[in-house]
C-alpha cells in the first residue's frame, strides 16, 4: 500500500500518542517517519517497536568525559531528547546509545534536525560501521548493523548546499500488517461516537436538503 | 503597535502594525472580511494574467444530470484538470456533515491530463470521498451538495425559457455546496511538496482554490444541461449576470478551527501579511484623486452588499443590523473633503474605532482594495516554508521571560474555575470528524485534543518556576517531554507574534465559530451564514470572473459583490 508522506506523519503522530507518548514527542516522531520516507527508508518495524516499548524510563548516566550514556535506549521517549542535547551542549562529545530499540527511527529524528540547525549527524556502531546523517539524507545506509550494538552520535556544524525540494517522491510502500498496527495505535485516539456527540458535538443537520 | 520590516525588494515606508493583543482576539477575528489578499483573489489575478483558457474536454452527463465531466486548464506551465462525477442521492442521505457519505457531486483536481484509465479508477473513487483511495495523480478531492431548492428552481425557469427569480438567488447565491475540500496527501493523493515549488500553486491553498473555482463553472454547467434535455425547444441559458452572481457555497464545520491552530506559523504569516499592508496603506499621505473616487465607490457598494446579507442567526443579523448603520454614517462623514485632507486612509481606519467591531474590520479590508499596486507583492509571504522549530539550546530563564512577554494573556486565565475548561476538542471515531465535547457532561476528554493552548502555558509556567534557570531547554525536556509540544510554540512565538489565538480555546465563552469566519475571509468567502457556533455556510467566488470572461479588464474588482437584477 502506498502512502504519502502527510499520512505517515500524521498517523503515526497519533499513533505515538495512543501509545501513551506525549504529543510534542509524538510530532517529532511523526515528522521523523515521514523524513525517512522521503528519503526512501519505509522499514516501520522497528519504529513500531520503540512506539510500543514498554519501557517507559532508561537509564542515562552521564559521564565526567562529557560523554552522555543511554542504556536499554527506548528511542521513542528518549530519541528527542538526545538529539537536543547534542546540539545544546557544544562540551558533550557524543551520546553513548545501547540497545537502542530502532537505530532508524534516530536516524530520523536526527534527519529532521539537519536542515535547521545546520548539521551533520555521525553515527558509529561498535561493530565499526559508520553513517552520516544530512539534510541530503543518509550517507553509507547499508553499514548500519542488523545486529544489537552500540552507537556512538555527534554532530558538527556543516553548511551543505541546499537540498533539493524532493518534488519527484512517489509515495511510500509500507508493509501492510505493520501498517494496520499503526493504524490501531492511532485509533485509541478517537472517541467512540454517541447519540449525543452526532447531534451536537458538530454543525450541520444530520439531512441537509435546503 | 508591531515594528516589523517584512522583506521585501521595495521598502516602503509603514505605519506600526496593530499589535497582536488587538488583532489576534477571536472577537475580531470572528469579524473578519475578505480582502485583496485572500487566496481566491490571488488566484483569480494569476488566471486574469495568465488569460488562462479553460476547456472543457469530457462532458458525458445524461439529461437528469447524472454522469461524469472533464475541465481541464493550464497554468504556469502545468495543465490541471478538474474530474466531476454527478450522481443520484435521496434526499434522506444529503448531508454537509463530514459523517456523511454520499453526495450529489464529487470531484479530483487531477495533476495533467487524466487518461481512460484514471477517469475509471477516479469513478470508483471520488465518489467514496474519504472511504476511497487515490493516486499521486490527484492534487485536491471535494464533493458537493445541490441546494435543492435553488437548483430545482433554476432548472424549471431555464427550461421554461426564463430567467431565475433574482430575490431567491439573492437569498441562496449558489446551485451547490462544498462541504469539504481535502488537500495536501490525504487517503494517498499528493502531498503539498509535489507542487510547494510551482509559482502557481505554491501560495497557500491555490489548488483548493481552483478546483472550487472550476467547480464553480461545472455547477453552472449542470443546471443548464439538465434544463435544456427537459424542454430543448424553450431553453434558455442562464445570463452572464446570474452566472456571476451564481458562487459556490461551503459548509465550514469545526475542522478548520484545530487547522489553524496547529498551523500556527502559517497564522502568523497570514495575519502579519495583511497587518503589513494595512500599515503600508495608512502611512499614505496624500492619495491621488483615483484612489480616493475609488474607496468612495468601494464604500458605496460595501454599504449594498451588507445591505443584500440576510442571515437566520440573530446574533449574526444584529451585527449586520449594526453594521449596516455604522456604514451609513461613516459614509456620511467621510465625503470628499474629509478624504482630501493628509493619511485619509489612517484617519479612516481611527474614526472606524467609534464604531462596531465588524465595521472596523470591514474598513480595513476596504482601505486595501484600492492598492494592489503596494500591497499584492506580500502574497507570496503566506506559505509556511519551515514549520515549527524546537531550540534546545535557550535557557530557561529566556523561555520564561519569552512566555511571560507572549503568553500573559493566557498566564491572566484562572484554570481553576469550571467554566475556564468547559469544553475539550475530540476527533471522533465516527469518520474522524472534529468534535467539541461538554467536558463535565460527555465522555471522551480522556483523548482530548492539545487545543488547549492556554492551559497548557500555565503548566508548563508552574514547572518552569521550579527549575533551574540556567538549564536549558534540552535539559528540561529530558526531564520533561509533556512540555516539548507547548515549549516549541513559545519559542517560536518571538519571530511570529501573530502565531497564536489569544483566548482560552475550552472557555465556555470561546466560539469556534469565530476561527471559521477569520480562515474563510482568507479563502475570500463572504456572506457568512452561521448556523449554529459550530458551523457556517459561506459564498466563495460570489461576483467572481467566470472561465469566459477572465481575461477582461476588471477581473480583479469583484470585492463584496453586489447582486444586479
Amino acid at each position: 500500500m502506498k502512502l504519502s508522506l502527510y499520512e505517515i506523519e500524521t498517523t503515526i503522530r497519533k499513533a505515538c500518542v495512543g501509545s501513551g507518548l506525549a504529543f510534542g514527542v509524538a510530532e517529532d516522531i511523526g515528522k521523523a517517519c515521514a523524513w525517512l520516507a522521503l528519503h526512501q527508508i519505509n522499514d516501520i518495524t522497528s519504529v513500531l517497536k520503540a512506539i510500543t516499548s514498554k519501557n517507559k524510563n532508561p537509564h542515562i548516566v552521564s559521564n565526567n568525559a562529557g560523554y552522555l550514556i543511554f542504556s536499554d535506549a527506548a528511542i521513542a521517549i528518549n530519541g528527542p531528547s538526545m538529539i537536543d542535547l547534542l546540539i545544546a551542549d557544544h562540551s558533550l562529545k557524543n551520546i553513548q546509545i545501547q540497545n537502542p530499540d530502532s537505530i532508524l527511527l534516530l536516524i530520523g529524528l536526527a534527519g529532521i534536525s539537519t536542515k535547521h540547525f545546520d548539521l551533520v549527524f555521525n553515527f558509529t556502531f561498535s561493530t565499526g560501521e559508520k553513517i552520516s546523517v544530512s539534510d541530503n539524507g543518509v550517507n553509507n545506509m547499508n553499514s548500519i548493523p542488523n545486529t544489537d550494538s552500540i552507537i556512538y552520535l555527534s554532530c558538527q556544524s556543516k553548511k551543505t548546499m541546499p537540498s533539493k525540494v524532493k518534488t519527484s517522491f512517489k509515495g511510500s510502500e509500507i508493509n501492510s500488517s505493520e501498517w494496520k498496527q499503526i493504524e490501531n495505535l492511532a485509533a485509541k485516539t478517537y472517541v467512540p461516537a454517541s447519540h449525543t456527540s452526532r447531534s451536537e458535538g458538530a454543525g450541520a443537520g444530520l439531512t441537509d436538503n435546503d | 503597535m508591531i515594528k516589523v520590516q517584512f522583506q521585501s525588494n521595495v521598502n516602503p515606508v509603514q505605519f506600526d502594525l496593530r499589535s497582536p493583543s488587538t488583532v489576534m482576539k477571536l472577537e475580531r477575528m470572528g469579524a473578519a472580511f475578505p480582502h485583496r489578499l485572500s487566496f481566491m483573489r490571488v488566484l483569480i489575478r494569476r488566471l486574469h494574467a495568465e488569460k488562462a483558457k479553460v476547456n472543457r474536454s469530457l462532458w458525458e452527463i445524461n439529461p437528469q444530470g447524472y454522469g461524469r465531466a472533464v475541465y481541464s486548464v493550464q497554468l504556469g506551465l502545468n495543465t490541471y484538470s478538474l474530474v466531476a462525477f454527478a450522481t443520484h442521492l435521496e434526499a434522506e442521505n444529503r448531508s454537509d456533515r463530514v459523517i456523511a457519505e454520499a453526495w450529489d457531486a464529487s470531484f479530483a483536481l487531477f495533476d495533467g491530463t487524466p487518461t481512460a484509465q484514471d477517469l475509471d479508477r477516479l469513478e470508483k473513487n471520488a465518489p467514496k470521498q474519504e472511504a476511497g483511495r487515490f493516486e499521486l495523480g490527484e492534487l485536491v478531492i471535494s464533493r458537493a451538495n445541490k441546494s435543492v431548492r435553488l437548483f430545482e428552481h433554476v432548472v424549471k425557469q431555464l427550461s421554461k425559457g426564463k430567467q431565475p427569480d433574482s430575490d431567491i438567488i439573492d437569498s441562496v447565491g449558489y446551485l451547490m455546496r462544498t462541504t469539504a475540500v481535502y488537500g495536501n496527501g490525504k487517503f494517498g493523493f499528493a502531498d503539498r511538496l509535489k507542487i510547494s515549488e510551482r509559482p502557481e500553486l505554491a501560495g497557500p491553498f491555490q489548488a483548493e482554490m481552483l478546483t472550487v473555482w472550476l467547480i464553480r463553472g461545472f455547477t453552472h454547467d449542470l443546471v443548464e444541461h439538465i434544463a435544456k434535455a427537459l424542454n430543448p425547444k424553450s431553453f434558455v441559458p442562464l445570463s452572464t449576470t446570474i452566472r456571476t452572481n451564481l458562487g459556490i457555497g461551503n459548509s465550514t464545520g469545526l475542522g478548520m478551527a484545530p487547522f489553524l491552530i496547529k498551523h500556527a506559523v502559517l497564522l502568523n504569516n497570514w495575519m502579519q501579511t495583511r497587518e503589513t499592508a494595512l500599515a503600508r496603506v495608512r502611512a499614505i499621505e496624500n492619495p491621488k484623486p483615483q484612489y480616493i473616487d475609488k474607496i468612495q465607490s468601494l464604500l458605496l457598494r460595501a454599504i449594498k452588499h451588507v445591505n443584500q446579507w440576510n442571515v437566520a442567526d440573530k446574533n449574526q443579523m444584529s451585527n449586520i443590523i449594526q453594521l449596516r448603520s455604522d456604514l451609513n454614517e461613516i459614509n456620511q462623514t467621510v465625503v470628499l473633503e474629509w478624504l482630501q485632507q493628509p493619511n485619509p486612509w489612517d484617519r479612516l481606519i481611527k474614526l472606524s474605532q467609534c464604531y462596531s467591531v465588524e465595521c472596523q474590520e470591514l474598513l480595513v479590508s476596504l482601505v486595501l482594495e484600492p492598492h494592489g499596486d503596494l500591497i499584492d507583492s506580500l502574497a507570496t509571504q503566506m506559505a509556511d516554508l519551515k514549520g515549527l522549530t524546537l531550540n534546545p539550546k535557550m535557557t530557561l530563564n529566556e523561555l520564561s521571560e519569552q512566555l511571560k512577554s507572549s503568553y500573559q494573556w493566557a498566564l491572566d486565565i484562572d484554570f481553576t474555575q469550571q467554566d475556564s475548561t468547559h469544553f475539550f476538542w475530540y476527533t471522533s471515531a465516527e469518520k474522524l470528524e472534529p468534535r467539541l465535547g461538554i467536558r463535565a457532561k460527555e465522555l471522551g476528554s480522556d483523548k482530548e485534543m492539545p487545543l488547549d493552548i492556554a492551559r497548557q502555558v500555565c503548566v508548563l509556567f508552574k514547572d518552569l518556576n521550579e527549575a533551574n534557570q540556567q538549564h536549558s531547554v534540552a535539559q528540561f525536556l529530558l526531564t520533561h517531554p509533556q512540555h516539548r509540544h507547548i515549549t516549541r510554540r513559545i519559542q517560536m512565538a518571538k519571530h511570529h507574534p501573530y502565531s497564536e489565538i489569544q483566548n482560552n480555546l475550552i472557555d465556555i465563552k470561546c466560539m469556534p465559530l469565530n476561527i471559521l469566519r477569520f480562515k474563510l475571509s482568507f479563502f475570500g468567502a463572504s456572506k457568512f451564514d452561521p448556523k449554529s457556533n459550530l458551523w457556517t455556510r459561506v459564498n466563495m467566488y460570489q461576483g467572481a470572473p467566470l472561465a469566459e470572461n477572465i481575461t477582461q479588464t476588471n477581473a480583479d474588482d469583484w470585492w463584496l459583490p453586489v447582486i444586479e437584477s
